[in-house]
């Protein structure tokens, strides 16, 4: 649904909302519409019958564990770290080639920004494919080989993506990349809250994009940024620092995903809150 | 302390790659980045109004995006081939001259982004006079044409090289520092406790009650 909201603001772009008179105003009034479907959709929402019944009997009260630091609990620590970090050097790489492709292209590629945009309309496309493909792969081959073939293409295809000079050959390499980039994150939404039960799933997928993905989304463009800076820069070229942060990253979230991260596919979610109940006992 | 010791070094490093240059090309192309804000941009700060004027006339009523194309090359040399001559611009002022190649193209929409057809009087495939006094900055003091068949100072995209390069040693230190992030995630998750077990057999449904 998130490639779906980008791809849908492309589509607003190119009939011309930023050309109304609210200008480019208009994306945020437009920008309402899902707000009040979400309000009004919420209330056919069910509760979970873990809190339905805490609600309705004060005798189950023991079952209400609201702490936020519960998803540290030992029996899920490490789990909680483990994705954590990876979540953290995946979306360092990803969100960093992300918000520096488009410069790269126009800097040091010499591309027009028409041109640019053009590619990353197109690229955005297969990247949602990448989604479909991810989703279909981890329910047959599994998790973790199928986010391990996408992590080792987004760097088969990222590291080349930022060393090329021109216009020509980049579309593929672009599309493949992002292909592979973003369709992790179809893997990496399932390792997030697959490890855990109902009770505490929402919280420790929270930690895992709050405490670790979004501050690796801010520290991988700001490395990249220092060192590739074309004036102050020690590296001096946004190409090579992309491609030089793709390999420092993207190596330890192979290894945390080979090392550290269990299957889960044909995992029974109720089994787990069963078997999460019984450890506790 | 082992955590602490492998995190100050992280650091260090990170901090090394921090160190200070300052290339002459990135003023250009800071400045032309900043002439295509238009009203929002603030070109002043790397460049002289009169020579701001020249690629962008009336840059201060434009809405960003009316430049297509920026493009910068290496250039801090000056080549016998071209005729500098920017002593012109500085006269007797102590400080250091360079020129860099840049390219510029107009958006097709130009026009309408600065309420007006575009009369621009400086070269949109040139070079830019940039000077540096004694312990200050460069600023960009003027601009050249490039003469028809002028193959010096190549742009990238005419297969001249880019503002910089990575020293050869990056790809490999790349890979020393992501086997070091290896070892430091293997350090931390031996210190974790065992994780709960994760049942990958079904269940029947009816004994789960989504506790």
């Amino acid at each position: 649904m998130n490639t779906l909201g980008g791809i849908t603001v492309g589509i607003l772009a190119f009939v011309g909302l930023q050309h109304t008179p609210l200008d480019w105003r208009g994306f945020f009034v437009v920008g309402i519409v899902p707000l009040v479907v979400v309000a009004l959709a919420r209330r056919r929402m069910r509760e979970t019958a873990r809190y339905s019944a805490v609600r309705t009997d004060p005798s189950l009260g023991h079952l209400d564990r609201a702490s936020l630091l519960e998803p540290f609990r030992p029996e899920y620590r490490r789990n909680v770290l483990a994705v954590g970090i990876m979540h953290f050097f995946r979306f360092a790489a990803v969100s960093s080639g992300a918000f520096w492709w488009p410069y790269y292209a126009q800097q040091e590629v010499g591309m027009s920004l028409s041109l640019s945009g053009l590619y990353l309309g197109i690229a955005g496309l297969v990247g949602a494919i990448g989604f479909v493909v991810a989703g279909r792969l981890m329910e047959r081959w599994g998790r973790r080989p199928t986010f391990i073939l996408y992590v080792a293409g987004a760097a088969a295809f990222g590291v080349p993506l930022f060393q090329i000079h021109s216009a020509g050959p980049m579309l593929p390499f672009l599309c493949l990349a992002i292909f592979f980039s973003l369709g992790s994150a179809a893997v990496t939404s399932a390792f997030s809250t697959e490890f855990f039960p109902t009770y505490v799933r929402s919280r420790a997928a929270a930690w895992c994009r709050n405490a670790f993905e979004i501050p690796g989304g801010i520290v991988g463009p700001l490395v990249v940024g220092v060192l590739g800076d074309h004036r102050t820069g020690r590296i001096g070229s946004i190409g090579d620092s992309m491609s030089a942060l793709f390999i420092v990253t993207l190596l330890p979230t192979l290894f945390i995903a080979w090392r550290y991260i269990g299957e889960t596919r044909h995992l029974d979610l109720s089994a787990l809150d069963l078997l999460a109940e019984e450890t506790r006992a | 302390m082992r955590r602490m010791a492998a995190t100050t070094l992280l650091a260090a490093a990170l901090l090394a790659g921090c160190g200070h240059t300052d290339r002459p090309e990135g003023v250009v192309e800071r400045w032309l980045v900043s002439l295509n804000q238009g009203s929002a941009g603030r070109p002043d700060q790397y460049a002289a109004r009169r020579v701001s004027e020249r690629i962008l006339p009336g840059w201060e009523e434009c809405d960003p995006g009316a430049l297509d194309v920026i493009e910068v090359g290496t250039g801090s040399t000056i080549p016998t081939s071209i005729d500098v001559g920017i002593a012109h611009v500085i006269p007797g002022r102590p400080g250091h001259l360079a020129l860099a190649p840049y390219r510029v193209r107009y958006a097709s929409d130009a026009a309408d982004l600065c309420g007006g057809p575009l009369r621009a009087a400086g070269p949109t495939d040139g070079f830019a006079e940039l000077f540096r006094p004694t312990g200050g900055e460069w600023s960009v003091v003027g601009l050249q044409e490039r003469q028809r068949g002028d193959r010096s100072l190549p742009l990238p995209s005419q297969g001249g090289p880019p503002v910089a390069e990575a020293p050869r040693g990056i790809w490999l230190f790349s890979i020393l520092a992501g086997l070091a992030l290896c070892g430091l995630v293997a350090l931390v998750m031996v210190a974790m406790p065992r994780p709960a077990p994760v049942p990958s057999e079904g269940m029947d449904p009816s004994e789960a009650r989504g506790l």
